[in-house]
């Protein structure tokens, strides 16, 4: 049976988009999840996936070609369609998520529930809609705009709390080294990358930074969806997510942000990748200031800021004083969701993390 | 391998990284980052690209102790023999 893929809407701003490269060709079989092209909006270019499997009959645009949103751009096969058909006919949604759905004109037949047996659940609606006004910001026509819209919506409705703890890094960097050092230089692990695995393992301890604040609610994060800033040479910054990032080795994790910068840059961003962030960290080290006290990314409840790595005067535990690498951590967080004792610990084990570098591996 | 070598790695290695930068203008007394807009990927970049130019291994650490390019080329040129590159001959040199 036939299905006509249309464009989609990859942000409520979005009339059109530009077709700047299809991955697949007719014949092929497609994929769940599949990205099958890339398209330019009016900010950045960005992979769509397919929400269906079946097989390519036909491209119907070209690249280049500029497509409204919901016009054909293909036509699919789809396999077992009448199969779907019956199951769409049985599609289990809970009556909250129903009048949710309902309340924000979502069409609950298009979503995939994660409840018990594909149950579509409050939970599932509102991360719908939370992708929806993520997806929205990004691809507004003026990202000096957008930022600026968040931004102030952070400060005005997020009781800011902050704090910063200096950590040696001695340990941390000798370790760096001499894994680095045995290592094809492509393999070479990032220093901030360090940092991000030091924040995930601290984020299992203290699950109460990692989640999404919303209607009065805190919600936890089972998943860790690692935000981090990225800035363009030209201005501006996006805040992708490196997806799952609990999971990851430090191998996997260094790859994960190598990646995900390169594919900013490039304009190859996934939608999800902009909209599931359950946390954020900010880098500003590069640039030389010692320290960042940053701005939450809402609805998410916390931030970690990094600064500038570098050499400064210690005092050991002899009293003596050495030249010993510092970093200062900065934790800006939500009032509402934690206090500055729980700040003050996840500040702690983080240190004991990066003190402790061989358990990072 | 000479400081002239190491040079020519330089431009190539930026030509490839960083092509909106002219090497030429770049003043290797100067710390790096004062002079032209490049982020932490385009400097890791340049550090995995020149450690398999010349086969040798910088730290981070030591990486935060460099002011110019000319203090990290005097470097490399200090490690010792058996850590000169092996590819040499495929460099053009």
């Amino acid at each position: 049976m036939n299905y006509n893929l249309p464009m989609p809407s990859l942000g409520a701003d979005m009339d059109e988009g530009k077709i700047v490269e299809w991955k697949i060709k007719t014949g092929d079989s497609v994929k769940k999840n599949q990205i099958i092209a890339s398209v330019e909006t009016t900010k950045s270019v960005i992979d769509i996936e397919s929400f269906r499997e079946g097989v390519v009959m036909n491209l119907l645009k070209s690249v280049g070609d500029v497509v409204h949103v919901g016009e054909t751009i293909a036509i699919f096969d789809i396999l077992g369609e009448e199969i779907l058909d019956q199951k769409e006919q049985r599609i289990k949604v809970s009556p909250a998520a129903k009048k949710m759905c309902e309340d924000n004109h979502i069409d609950f037949k298009q979503m995939i529930g994660t409840g018990k047996e594909g149950e579509i659940t409050l939970q599932d609606v509102e991360n719908k809609l939370q992708s929806t006004k993520v997806e929205k910001i990004f691809s507004g026509k003026n990202l000096r705009q957008a930022i600026a819209s968040l931004m102030s919506r952070s400060k005005k409705e997020v009781p800011h709390y902050y704090l910063k703890k200096r950590i040696h890094l001695d340990l941390l960097m000798k370790w760096q080294d001499e894994t680095n050092r045995n290592v094809d230089p492509s393999r070479r692990l990032l220093t901030p990358v360090l940092l991000m695995k030091a924040v995930i393992n601290s984020l299992k301890k203290y699950p109460e930074m990692n989640g999404i604040y919303k209607d009065e609610n805190f919600a936890f994060s089972t998943n860790i969806h690692l935000g981090f800033a990225i800035a363009f040479k030209e201005g501006g910054v996006l805040v992708p997510a490196i997806l799952d990032a609990d999971a990851m080795s430090i191998l996997e994790l260094n790859a994960a942000v190598l990646d995900l910068i390169t594919r900013a840059r490039d304009g190859h961003l996934k939608s999800r990748e902009l909209s599931e962030g359950t946390f954020t960290i900010t880098n500003i080290g590069d640039l030389g200031s010692d320290e960042v006290f940053g701005i939450i990314f809402p609805p998410q409840v916390a931030l970690i800021g990094i600064g500038h790595i570098r050499k400064e005067p210690i005092i050991d535990s002899q009293d003596l004083v050495r030249a010993g690498f510092v970093v200062d951590i900065t934790l800006s967080a939500d009032h509402r969701v934690s206090d500055g004792i729980l700040g003050a610990k996840f500040l702690n084990e983080i240190d004991k993390n990066l003190n402790s570098p061989s358990s990072l591996g | 391998m000479n400081g002239e070598d190491i040079k020519t790695y330089f431009k190539e290695i930026f030509a490839q990284v960083a092509p909106e930068v002219t090497f030429e203008k770049i003043d290797m007394n100067m710390p790096l980052r004062e002079q032209i807009e490049i982020d932490s990927l385009d400097f890791y970049k340049i550090v995995v690209a020149l450690q398999k130019k010349t086969n040798v291994y910088i730290s981070d650490s030591q990486l935060a102790n460099f002011k110019s390019l000319n203090e990290l080329i005097k470097f490399i040129l200090s490690q010792s023999p058996q850590d000169l590159p092996l590819n040499l001959s495929s460099s053009g040199k």
